[in-house]
């Protein structure tokens, strides 16, 4: 058996919240980053089309040529990052494929990767399988969880071979600020570092804040490998569609790779995601809207409640401070669960040190949302 | 940059054919798309007009799965819903099921027939490949996991129950883990009776495929089965490699699952009428194959041709133009045969194996 597996079987406490879950059928969930919107409409339509006309055959091992120009297209007009869709783009079987693909690419045993903590389990599944070891670099509620580039740079040793960046964040909904987001674009050149650019939920910026793709910054484009996708931004997590953009050569060093885990990403999906990308972009700025109503919502419901957060400005999560409820974050989740029928994960799902966090989710309609922030309420009061 | 560079890349056998102008070529080795059966269409369809387009569990939808234990209990192979979980086509479960019980150093035995990209994912995981060229002998001794086909979809031959018994045998008495790729299953010329031992086979990982006979290869859907005691493990590993497989696509494995009778009758008899048809030619010319047990190759013997298998490939591009791939690139065991796909479009298929026979006689 493999060892380095390991690290992701240690996870499995929220997969056991979430049976636990699924066997109350009156249970709330704010668990898993699942958008409860339904794939818009024309994203499906064009899917369906697909199927009719019969474009469900094999595709090439680096995604449709229909899609790597349509993600060329995005890449340039969203992001400002120059890509050719032949030789810089790979289509993968969802962001989260894309993630587990690059770092087996690039990371060698005893390297160090620099990921900012609380942190999304999977990089520390990926990094450990490829031998890696990761390097925590603290963020915090005071500073909305922005990451420190001076925390950063101490971190750097001979062994570090890439910075992780993700923004906005899951699990804290923090962004890097453009100024932090330049520093740390500045270290990478002086130190000769990759980034690896986790930017699956750059459509979700609220407060006014921007979104700032590291590798449409000057001297970046040949250092930055960024990872995205579609399941985030169009409600297409069941599509699993994502892709990597990065310099010609690594690209074609996943793809070899790609070849041998599972081939080539779905053929319907790929034709949603063309769909998703020159279709209408409406359906994202009403998401987001949403999503900000929801957030406000529960901001309110839990500032109400004696939890702190920061300023959360992206992505559809709270990462709330629970201290103030006397009870850890464990306890809480199957308090929760049992008590007022409210799936939340606990923060330690992302990082040891976070027994005093837990990660809400917006991913339920407004009145739902209510319902799960009053049941809360009782329970805490109780 | 990491691993990845150092993996061979693809295309071993596809490269006979990258040498000369592929316009002019009959590429005996790619088959001609399928359409999506109608059943499975309308299945899929049905599930994205009702908004099945979310997250599954990670191991994928309940029916599924329960369908495929099933299936696979009914072959010799038990297995329960649990310990079952869908992925992105069978070359997904195949990685899985490698990464998860591999250790960087460790041995992975396997049987020929092998693909060479089984030895490139060994490889990428820093084990060590051992092929092994006779089951009968297989003592696995220094070994930590054995993979085995069968059938196999290289050389379309079955494995007899009595070569698979030992086998198992020999691994529990070993220690060793087995992973059984039964991804051909499904495309038998004639229905097999279960595995006569199926206490061995409760034992084994399996990885399986519905890109075969069920027609689904761009759908990318596959699964595996697992003892109980190796699931959390491999089902962590999926989860943290692509979070579940795509929903539509479990829906339309589903579909293809209910169905499977009239699909598979379908495909059965499609391919044992190009089977005969292209032995005929064959043996008209005195050309003998492997008899096959499941489609969609033919191995055909080229031994009479005095040349090995890899020139013949060659000589049979460029002074015939037609694309086959040579027998030993899977193998010692397939030395002197080329190997065709029998899904390749009709005439072309037709064309090509005649200009083969024509090729061989000439010498």
């Amino acid at each position: 058996m493999n060892e380095r597996t390991d690290t992701v079987v240690d996870e499995v406490n929220i997969f056991a919240l979430q049976e636990l879950a699924a066997r109350s059928p009156d249970a709330i969930s704010l668990g898993l980053g699942d958008p409860d919107l339904p794939t818009p409409a024309h994203i499906v339509d064009a899917a369906i089309a697909a199927i009719d006309e019969g474009r469900t055959g094999p595709a090439p091992t680096r995604g449709l040529p229909e899609l790597r120009h349509a993600l060329a297209r995005k890449l340039l007009r969203v992001n400002g990052i120059k890509a050719d869709p032949e030789r810089e783009i790979l289509v993968t079987t969802g962001s989260q494929e894309a993630l587990f693909l690059l770092v087996q690419a690039l990371i060698e045993p005893g390297d160090e990767v620099i990921v900012p903590d609380p942190r999304y389990p999977s990089y520390d599944a990926a990094i450990h399988l490829a031998g890696g070891r990761i390097v925590l670099t603290p963020t915090d509620e005071r500073h909305d969880f922005d990451l420190d580039p001076v925390e950063v740079e101490a971190r750097i040793t001979d062994r570090t071979k890439a910075i992780l960046l993700i923004t906005p964040s899951n699990p804290t909904a923090g962004i890097i600020s453009p100024a932090n987001l330049q520093r740390l674009a500045e270290i990478a050149i002086e130190r000769d570092l990759i980034v690896i650019a986790d930017e699956i939920y750059e459509n979700f910026v609220y407060d006014g804040a921007e979104h700032v793709s590291i590798a449409s910054l000057p001297g970046m484009r040949e250092r930055t490998i960024t990872l995205g996708g579609l399941s985030k931004a169009y409600a297409m997590t069941g599509w699993r569609v994502g892709y990597i953009t990065a310099p010609a050569e690594f690209i074609h060093a996943v793809a070899g790779l790609k070849a041998l885990v599972n081939i080539h990403a779905p053929t319907v999906s790929q034709w949603a995601a063309v769909a998703a990308l020159d279709g209408p972009q409406e359906c994202i700025a009403e998401m987001r809207e949403i999503y900000d109503r929801r957030r406000k919502l529960v901001m309110d419901a839990l500032t109400g409640m004696g939890l702190t957060f920061g300023q959360p400005k992206g992505a559809f999560y709270i990462w709330a401070n629970i201290s103030s409820t006397g009870i850890d974050a464990t306890t809480l989740s199957y308090l929760l669960l049992r008590d007022a029928g409210v799936l939340v994960f606990p923060g330690t799902a992302f990082g040891e040190k976070w027994g005093n966090y837990m990660r809400f989710t917006l991913l339920q309609p407004e009145p739902i949302l209510e319902e799960a922030m009053e049941r809360m309420r009782r329970v805490l009061r109780g | 940059m990491g691993r990845a560079l150092a993996v061979r890349v693809l295309g071993h056998g596809a490269a006979i054919g990258a040498q000369a102008d592929t316009a002019e070529l009959l590429d005996l080795t790619r088959p001609e798309p399928q359409e999506t059966a109608a059943p499975i269409r309308k299945a899929a369809k049905a599930a994205l007009e009702r908004g099945e387009t979310h997250y599954t569990a990670r191991t994928g939808i309940l029916p599924l799965r329960q369908a495929i234990a099933g299936m696979s209990t009914v072959d010799g192979f038990p297995a329960t819903a649990e310990g079952v979980a869908i992925t992105n086509g069978g070359a997904e479960a195949l990685y899985i099921a490698l990464q998860a019980t591999l250790q960087p150093g460790d041995r992975a035995l396997l049987l020929e027939p092998v693909a060479p990209r089984v030895i490139d994912v060994v490889r990428f995981i820093g084990a060590q490949p051992v092929v092994l060229t006779d089951i009968e002998d297989a003592r696995l001794e220094g070994g930590d996991v054995v993979v085995v086909s069968a059938p196999s979809s290289l050389s379309s031959v079955a494995m007899p129950d009595h070569g698979l018994t030992v086998l198992l045998e020999a691994a529990r008495k070993q220690d060793v883990t087995v992973i059984v790729d039964r991804s051909a299953a499904p495309d038998r010329y004639q229905p097999a009776p279960p595995f006569a031992r199926p206490d061995l086979a409760a034992e084994v990982i399996t990885v399986g495929s519905f890109s075969g006979g069920y027609g689904l290869a761009g759908w990318r859907v596959g699964y595996f089965t697992s003892p109980p005691d190796g699931m959390e493990r491999l089902a962590g590993l999926k989860e943290s490699m692509s979070i579940c497989t795509t929903t539509v696509a479990q829906f339309a494995a589903q579909a293809a699952l209910e169905h499977a009778g009239e699909l598979l009758a379908l495909e059965r008899d499609r391919f044992t009428r190009r089977r005969d048809m292209l032995i005929q030619i064959l043996a008209a010319s005195g050309i003998p194959v492997i008899q096959p047990d499941v489609y969609p190759a033919l191995l055909i013997d080229i031994r009479q041709s005095g040349m090995d298998d890899h020139r013949f490939a060659q000589r049979l591009a460029s002074e015939a133009g037609v694309v086959v791939e040579p027998g030993s690139i899977f193998g010692e065991s397939l030395a002197g045969h080329v190997r065709i796909n029998l899904g390749v479009e009709e005439t072309m298929l037709i064309e090509g194996v005649t200009r083969l026979a024509s090729f061989v006689e000439a010498g």
